[in-house]
């Protein structure tokens, strides 16, 4: 269960990312979208996939400077019309996903993290995304690596609820 | 028909998730560093900065959050988790937290803190958390 790919490794479903150009191509990476979303269950390869198309798609959406112009595109076509939102730094629903986009992520300097490991069960999907690593203000050193967990439900094929770790 | 090694495969990530809830209960509830060896891999990996790598600085960590354990221990977890994923080896856990609000005084906002953890001949060997070092989330008054 030890996959060598061009600048990353997958073992047991998480990746860890060798080279860090990675972190500004990983959108372009179907290598990376297939060894990431492979299971032994076909179910969760199906939810694994969808969310990191997903997440490719907001991904390409931010680093080509279109949020205005096509976050609600995204959005429209992943998430259910009654998304239910249960992070505190995000407003409910698409508009309120959509709002977060246009007013928070265009401010964001470097790139959308990538997904290094998706764990699937019974319709729900967590995803670890990495931060990339950055010098840190005062250390002559990398800050200290940050992870995101994140966790979504997903019903008929669309993304229906999300729990995050913002703080407002 | 479910196939015997998905009936098996199903089981196996049950336990997985028994082995993190056990865990949480024998160790943090019941403020036992010395219950941390029949949990935690000796070469367990943290990826976040705010806990230490390996079993040994494990267990001087919970010492001294606890100094007073360890302690009686209820059959069921404290404060269980409210969501629960399990596949592979890995098992992750979402849990309301909520906080205190600090734009209104004695309000809250709704907050999850989620741990991800990676299960290894039946011991906790990796851990992933949410929780940031620089703004860790406040335990209930």
């Amino acid at each position: 269960m030890n996959q060598q790919h061009a600048g990353f490794r997958v073992e047991n479903g998480i990746a860890s990312i060798a080279d860090p150009i990675l972190y500004s191509t990983w959108w372009e990476r179907e290598d990376y979208a297939t060894a990431l979303t492979a299971s032994g269950n076909t179910a969760a390869a199906l939810d694994k996939r969808l969310i990191m198309d997903f997440e490719v798609a907001l991904a390409r959406t931010v680093s080509s400077g279109r949020i205005e112009q096509d976050i609600d595109g995204v959005l429209g076509k992943f998430l259910a019309p009654g998304y239910r939102q249960h992070d505190p730094a995000i407003a409910n629903g698409r508009e309120g996903l959509a709002h977060w986009f246009r007013t928070v992520a265009v401010h964001f300097p470097g790139y959308p993290p990538p997904p290094i490991g998706l764990i699937a069960e019974a319709g729900l999907v967590s995803v670890l995304l990495s931060m990339p690593p950055a010098p840190h203000q005062s250390l002559q050193t990398l800050s200290p690596q940050i992870f995101i967990c994140t966790v979504f439900r997903i019903h008929d094929g669309r993304l229906v609820e999300h729990w995050g770790g913002g703080k407002p | 028909m479910v196939p015997w090694g998905a009936v098996r495969g199903k089981r196996q990530l049950e336990k997985n998730k028994q082995l993190v809830l056990e865990f949480f209960r024998r160790v943090f509830d019941a403020q036992d560093a010395d219950a941390l060896k029949e949990f935690l891999a000796p070469d367990y990996r943290q990826h976040v900065r705010h806990m230490p790598s390996g079993l040994p600085a494990m267990e001087a960590m919970v010492r001294a959050i606890f100094p007073h354990g360890p302690r009686d221990v209820s059959a069921t977890l404290g404060s269980p988790p409210d969501l629960m994923i399990a596949e592979g080896d890995m098992v992750v856990t979402a849990a309301y937290r909520p906080q205190p609000d600090p734009d209104f005084v004695d309000g809250a906002f709704d907050f999850f803190v989620f741990d991800a953890f990676k299960i290894k001949d039946g011991r906790i060997i990796e851990h992933w958390s949410s929780i940031k070092k620089d703004s860790p989330p406040k335990p209930p008054k």
